[in-house]
């Protein structure tokens, strides 16, 4: 008896009990996927966390400077009030007399020259206006080395001051009188002959001193800087070895990443923190130990020099979390989940630009508990470490 | 392990829970995989990207609707996504293609799975989803035409195109059924 059905029904229904299945090689993949994925996942976890981290102490350390700034304003107020009456002195040198030199030495010696070739001519208003004017410029300079320096020393010696200080209120003074008295003029025009010479050997000193200021700027301004720098940060990739004491491990070589967010607590010396993944493995007796770690290194870090290239040492402890509580080893050993370890490590670190510094470092890393219960040997991990460290 | 707590760890990415999940699905949406794609290999390549993708929005799923149907349906959109990406240029069409859908039970039963399943992947690729989607997964034209981006007519006609196919590919074995049956 013929019972016809539909196609796709009859289909259907036949395939219902059709029963097949994948290679093992599909799990294979996608567990590989999986792994890369959470690998990924957990390296932007982690960056992120330290990019949050870096942000929130970049705020930090603003906001710390913005308390800081009264004391920084006035610094940069010395700096700018001794940079402009610096700059203030050939101005006002310029707008006494009639030449028009950009030499300010120059242009002070012509003036000077021009005051004493017109001596008959001279009256007491332009001598008046040119002491006043060459006093003026002395005194604001010295007015500058005493707010920089606290000392009295750097400013223009006393007794040419108190000559000078003598010979302008003597001057108007003289000169009031000498519109009526040939003799008291003359007695001023000398003084005044006297005063270009101690005028010519102050303007010297003057930019002597000015020179010796620039310096000073310098420095105060390099200090000021130094002074914000405050933070480093350090992402590095690792090379690391992960070795026995009393066992002979092979195949024991893996290259690992991380970052290192340091604080500066002296001149020389970092308090560094971070966190490096590290995915360890090495074969002993013929087993192979394959184990994840996340470790939170807490160490010091003193440079040797403040040279360009610095030698430096870091000392500390670390603590590692076992990540991975799977892993693919050819053994049962069931891994501790935590460990720790100290540490000690040399470097070498060069300033390629202002704030950024080129690390090559070595770690030692003895592990104060064993990898396992299960087993009797005692781990180390030696690392070699490169990357680049922006101060901020 | 229940399913409920295999969902909650795989939510975590646990790597084990993850394993179990696929061991016990696997051959489902396997099966599935094959029925939607042309052979074995483009059917391994939609299970692995579709177990991809459950572990991926394992977090999305809240409970609601059965767990299964839901990464059927992840399979079944992975095939369509294939599909999408390499359309085919043209479906030459048969005129001689039959009316007549019905086919004999008997002369369906007579025939091994593996070749019914290898004449269903021999289908033209659209023509192969329209029939497993309408026919096996119960979908109406209406949602094949908005998941394949064509008319319900379209939809319609594929869908009768592809038994008529069918029922000539199966039409040598059933005419050796029944001369074995006139025996």
């Amino acid at each position: 008896m013929k019972i016809n059905r539909d196609i796709g029904s009859e289909i259907t229904n036949k395939l219902e009990n059709y029963k097949s299945s994948p290679d093992s090689i599909v799990w294979n993949n996608i567990e590989k996927k999986l792994k890369k994925r959470k690998r990924r996942l957990l390296f932007w976890y982690f960056f992120s966390a330290i990019a949050l981290v870096a942000i929130t102490l970049f705020t930090f350390s603003l906001v710390e400077s913005s308390h800081e700034n009264p004391i920084k304003s006035n610094d940069t107020n010395i700096t700018t009030s001794k940079s402009s009456s610096v700059k203030k002195i050939p101005n006002q040198i310029k707008t006494t007399g009639s030449n028009k030199d950009s030499n300010d030495k120059n242009s002070y010696d012509n003036k000077l020259q021009v005051s004493e070739n017109t001596k008959s001519q001279l009256n007491s208003k332009n001598n008046k206006i040119l002491l006043n004017s060459s006093f003026t410029s002395r005194n604001e300079v010295v007015t500058v080395k005493k707010e920089v320096n606290n000392k009295n020393e750097n400013s223009i010696p006393k007794t040419n001051q108190n000559t000078e200080l003598k010979n302008v209120s003597q001057g108007p003074n003289s000169l009031k009188d000498s519109s009526t008295s040939q003799k008291q003029t003359d007695v001023f025009q000398k003084n005044n002959k006297l005063k270009t010479q101690k005028d010519r050997d102050s303007l010297t000193e003057i930019q002597k001193k000015n020179s010796s200021i620039k310096e000073e700027n310098k420095i105060v301004e390099d200090t000021v800087i130094q002074r914000k720098i405050r933070w480093s940060i350090n992402p590095q990739f690792i090379v690391s070895k992960y070795g026995a004491f009393n066992a002979k491990t092979e195949n024991d070589i893996t290259l690992n990443y991380g970052a290192i967010l340091g604080y500066k607590i002296s001149e020389k010396t970092f308090l560094r923190f971070g966190a490096r993944k590290l995915s360890l493995r090495n074969t002993i007796d013929d087993n192979e130990n394959s184990v994840e770690y996340l470790e939170i290194p807490l160490e010091l870090k003193y440079s040797m020099s403040s040279k360009r290239l610095s030698p430096f040492v870091t000392i500390g402890p670390s603590f590692f979390r076992l990540q991975n509580d799977k892993p693919e080893n050819s053994n049962d050993i069931k891994y501790l989940k935590s460990s720790l370890s100290l540490n000690l490590g040399v470097g070498l670190e060069l300033e390629l630009i202002d704030r950024l510094y080129l690390n090559l470092g070595s770690n030692f890393s003895y592990l104060t508990k064993s990898l396992s219960k299960d087993v009797n040997y005692t781990p180390y991990i030696f690392s070699i470490n490169t990357g680049i460290d922006y101060r901020f | 392990m229940d399913l409920e707590k295999i969902i909650k760890s795989c939510k975590r990415n646990n790597l084990k829970a993850q394993s179990q999940l696929y061991q016990k699905y696997k051959d489902d949406l396997y099966v599935l995989s094959l029925k939607y794609c042309s052979n074995a290999e483009e059917a391994e390549d939609n299970l692995q990207d579709s177990f991809l993708e459950i572990f991926k929005k394992i977090k999305t799923y809240k409970g609601i609707g059965s767990f299964e149907g839901w990464m059927k349906r992840i399979a079944i959109n992975k095939a369509i996504d294939k599909y999408k990406k390499v359309k085919p240029i043209s479906i030459s069409i048969n005129n001689d293609l039959l009316e007549d859908t019905s086919v004999n039970a008997k002369a369906v039963d007579s025939i091994p799975l593996d070749e019914i399943l290898q004449h269903v992947q021999d289908l033209p690729a659209r023509y192969r989803l329209v029939f497993n989607l309408y026919e096996m997964d119960g979908y109406s034209h209406k949602e094949i035409s908005k998941l394949l981006e064509i008319s319900v007519n379209t939809s319609k006609s594929n869908l009768h195109r592809a038994k008529s196919i069918l029922k000539q590919k199966l039409q040598p074995s059933r005419s050796s059924i029944n001369s074995f049956e006139s025996l």
